[in-house]
């Protein structure tokens, strides 16, 4: 990991997620102003920012569920802006969003299973894996969904995106609301991730959770990108960051 | 509910404008001289689509509820109304204002079901109850089922003006109609108007401000049971009979499509609707054409392609270039 | 011979029995109008004219290509489906993003002009419709007597009702179109192709008034106007059910079918009319419906 971060980003190859000049709008309201962003492959990026300067519309803008969007959004160097909402899934890139997404109505093992395979590129975990790592899933598969605990929803909000075979997972706040223990397993989980091979794009409010496995940083603010910085500069950054997260 | 924008404002127009008196004005003359021209007995006969469409716009377009059930009031007071000259042999004034009577009574009745339930469950709870009003019709015997009530005569108004002369009965309904309208547009602008549409608009957000919701729907839901009651009752006049069309499900629909197609939530909207449904109807019954489909199809057309209506669509046209 | 209430025994279970038959075509329509309201949040008046083309198709099919009830039963329903899926592609999803009560307008649009339609072409009168040689016959025993065709009526409607309850419960399809009710735009961030699951649910519910339309057909004739009445009852039937539950609509068809049945027996004037009476006494009681939740 210390040598991931001590290379330059570029070293990696070219940007696996491209965001320039990422504009969005929920109806007439402007919520994005040009946003810059990239990924590399095997990356974890996280996107800091106070709350509602538009990280969970960055997320939503680039995979397409707000629909009303400009500017260049490049996965694996193809533009996906035009492509309908469900062909983005299959172009490599999973999301798990803040609310979770635990659908009521589905067993545990349904709601596992629901999100379609995108590819099978050896980054995908199979059901057995996915039982191993989380017992407590395996153990209430047959129960609905929204009777596990907010830890185990989120465990398995993730663990159904890793079954599919994404290369780029977008996780929206996966640490909020959770007790500390939780908090470290999730962390354990995305450090899991990147061994495997996966790049991620974090949002986070949790800034010290988003230090112990972020690559690089980005912060936002009222719609605009006004910070970008590798791990290892991060540091000489407290202060500033500090200030522009009002912690 | 129903695109809040689409609606007209009412705000702004608590007070006529000079100019908007003088339209007004020039249209309640023209109305009086129409029958130099055309028919008295279409006029009339538009007269009362109109203003059973305006009695439902009151719901829908001020009170954003569909009622799928209107033709249970408009028939069923034209089925009261004809009984009452016919047997009782009352003045037509009394028939008339029974014929109201029981419109309310059963407007009651349905609303305090119907706002139990919202949107689309309002629409069938409402439609169905007109149903079973319907097969109560087809049961009754003084509504003498498949025949209907016919065979009497229009009476004297007051005892005195002798309604079958349809010249005298034009100016009648013209009075009862232009009255009809204007207490429309107060209700619509009145303090309890503008929390009907605030309920519309947001129902959670009157229930937070403290209004009782299921009344006020309920007063509107009666008041334009009430008003769809005097357009049946004055058709029953007109025609002398009342039969189970006027309170079978198509009847709901039709005034449905007059609203829609004129445009919803505005005065003048229903009107125009009615005319032009009214004139659809009388001429696709010359051409062979069937008639239902003709109506299926404008309701397509209208809800895929103007859903704010002829008259809403005017407005809007209207509003942007004045923007621009 | 066995009286209860006054009433002699076969002609309770007789009622009872055409009750049933009455409940299946309630059960399958409320079925089918409960399936597309899930997803698509369209209240389906044009129900009852796709009941009308499943019976018009049959009797088409028989009348023009000399095809017999088996396997209309199973191209009709085919072909309604198809009509449904074609309105829903180019209609009907347009109406998606506005108020709920424009899918009712455009679907009650859509119910005049293929009665219209129907009446223009075909007239206004029923028309006959053969049940198959082999179901001619009646059972009869001691406390029940059933004409074999109406028997098969109601098995068909129980079979295709559970096997519509299984295929939403119990498969992988069944699980996408569980979870687009809850959040359609999740799952179609996930990679479903929902817009093509909305026409395929649209196209299957339409589907099911198809064949209920073709059971229909021998019992009571194939007429332009019989899907009407029927919409309007339907209707009824769904606000007492409540239309959050698969089972529940279910239910609640076959159950109002046997009340309306048995009112026959006891009080002939209120039968046309009982479920609406029910439906309002519901509405007094329990506002949301047997089965729903109120949202």
């Amino acid at each position: 990991m210390t040598d991931a971060s001590a290379t330059p980003r570029e070293a990696r190859g070219p940007q696996q997620l491209k965001l320039r000049g990422l504009e969005a709008w929920y109806g007439e309201s402007q919520a994005l102003y040009g946003v810059d962003l990239d990924v590399y492959p095997g990356e974890t990026v996280t996107l800091l920012g106070r709350n509602g300067v538009g990280k969970t519309t960055t997320l939503r803008s680039l995979m397409g569920i707000v629909r009303k969007r400009t500017g260049t959004v490049e996965f694996d160097q193809r533009s996906i802006l035009r492509l309908p909402l469900h062909r983005v899934a299959h172009a490599g890139i999973g999301f798990v969003p803040e609310e979770r997404g635990i659908f009521a109505s589905l067993s545990v093992e349904e709601n596992l299973m629901l999100p379609p395979m995108v590819a099978r590129n050896g980054k995908e975990m199979s059901l057995d894996e996915i039982y191993t790592l989380f017992p407590n899933l395996l153990e209430r598969r047959h129960s609905p969904g929204t009777r596990l605990s907010g830890g185990e929803q989120q465990m398995l909000a993730i663990a159904r995106i890793l079954r599919t075979g994404v290369s780029l997972i977008l996780l929206d706040e996966p640490t909020e609301g959770l007790a500390p223990v939780i908090v470290n397993r999730i962390g354990e989980m995305l450090k899991a991730l990147k061994a495997h091979g996966l790049s991620v794009l974090l949002v986070e409010q949790n800034f010290r959770f988003a230090a112990r496995i972020a690559d690089h940083f980005y912060v936002m603010d009222q719609g605009a990108m006004i910070d970008s910085f590798a791990v290892a500069e991060l540091p000489g950054r407290r202060e500033a960051l500090n200030k522009a997260l009002g912690v | 509910m129903i695109e809040a924008e689409e609606f007209e404002t009412v705000a702004e127009t608590t007070r006529p404008h000079r100019r908007q008196q003088f339209v007004v004005v020039a249209l309640i003359a023209l109305l009086m001289l129409l029958p130099l021209w055309i028919y008295p007995v279409l006029l009339m006969k538009l007269m009362c689509f109109a203003l059973f469409a305006s009695a439902f716009n009151l719901l829908l377009g001020y009170g954003g509820l569909l009622s799928f059930g209107h033709a249970a009031f408009f028939g069923g007071s034209a089925y009261v109304t004809a009984h009452a000259l016919k047997v009782w042999e009352v003045n037509p004034e009394f028939a008339i204002l029974a014929g109201v009577a029981a419109a309310l009574v059963l407007g009651l009745i349905m609303g305090l079901l119907a706002v139990r339930r919202q949107g689309i469950y309002f629409a069938m709870v409402t439609l169905a109850l007109a149903q079973m009003f319907y097969f109560f019709c087809l049961q009754a015997p003084f509504t003498h089922g498949e025949d209907g009530i016919q065979g009497f005569s229009r009476g004297r108004l007051f005892g005195v003006i002798d309604l079958s002369d349809s010249n005298v009965l034009y100016y009648v309904i013209a009075i009862v109609f232009v009255a009809s309208i204007f207490a429309i547009w107060r209700i619509v602008h009145s303090p309890y108007g503008m929390v009907l549409q605030a309920i519309r608009e947001n129902e959670q957000r009157a229930i937070s401000l403290g209004y009782s919701v299921q009344r006020y729907k309920l007063g509107a839901f009666v008041m334009s049971a009430g008003f769809a009651g005097l357009a049946g009752g004055l058709k029953a006049i007109l025609f002398q009979f009342a039969t189970l069309t006027d309170v079978n499900w198509h009847m709901s629909g039709e005034v449905i499509l007059m609203t829609l197609l004129g445009g919803i939530g505005s005065i003048a909207g229903p009107i125009v609707g009615a005319g032009l449904v009214v004139t659809l109807q009388n001429y696709f019954a010359t051409t062979g054409f069937p008639v239902t489909t003709a109506l299926g199809a404008t309701f397509i057309v209208c809800v895929l392609l103007f859903r704010r209506g002829i008259v809403g669509e005017f407005r809007h046209r209207f509003a942007t270039r004045k923007k621009s | 011979m066995t009286m209860i209430f006054g009433v002699p025994l076969v002609v309770l279970t007789g009622q009872v029995m055409i009750g049933l038959i009455n409940g299946s075509f309630y059960a399958l329509l409320s079925l089918g109008l409960a399936v597309i309201f899930g997803l698509l949040r369209v209240v389906n008046f044009a129900h009852g004219a796709f009941y009308m083309l499943g019976a018009f198709a049959a009797w088409m099919l028989g009348q023009y290509l000399g095809l017999g009830y088996w396997p209309s039963l199973l191209l009709a329903p085919v072909l309604v489906g198809l009509v449904g899926a074609l309105v829903e592609r180019t209609m009907l999803r347009r109406l998606y993003d506005l108020d709920h009560l424009y899918g009712l307008l455009f679907t009650f649009g859509l119910a005049l002009l293929l009665e219209g339609a129907f009446q223009h072409f075909y007239g206004a009168s029923g028309k006959p419709f053969a049940a198959p040689a082999e179901m001619r016959g009646v059972i009869r025993t001691d406390f029940v007597t059933v004409p074999i065709y109406r028997g098969w009526v109601v098995v068909a409607s129980l079979l295709i009702c559970f096997g519509t309850w299984a295929l939403i419960e119990k498969t992988k399809i069944g699980s996408y179109l569980r979870a687009a009710t809850e959040d359609a735009t999740l799952v179609q961030a996930f990679g479903v192709n929902v817009p093509l699951l909305l026409t395929l649910t649209y196209a299957f519910g339409c589907a099911l008034a198809g064949v209920a339309g073709v059971l229909a057909a021998p019992i009571f004739q194939v007429s332009p106007t019989m899907g009407s009445n029927m919409i309007i009852i339907i209707f009824a039937v769904v606000v007492v059910g409540g239309m959050g539950s698969i089972l529940g609509a279910i239910a609640t068809g076959y159950l109002l079918g046997v009340v309306e049945g048995l009112t026959k027996v006891f009080y002939p004037e209120a039968a046309n009319i009982v479920i609406f009476v029910i439906m309002a006494i519901v509405l007094l009681l329990r506002p949301a419906g047997l089965f729903g939740k109120e949202n």
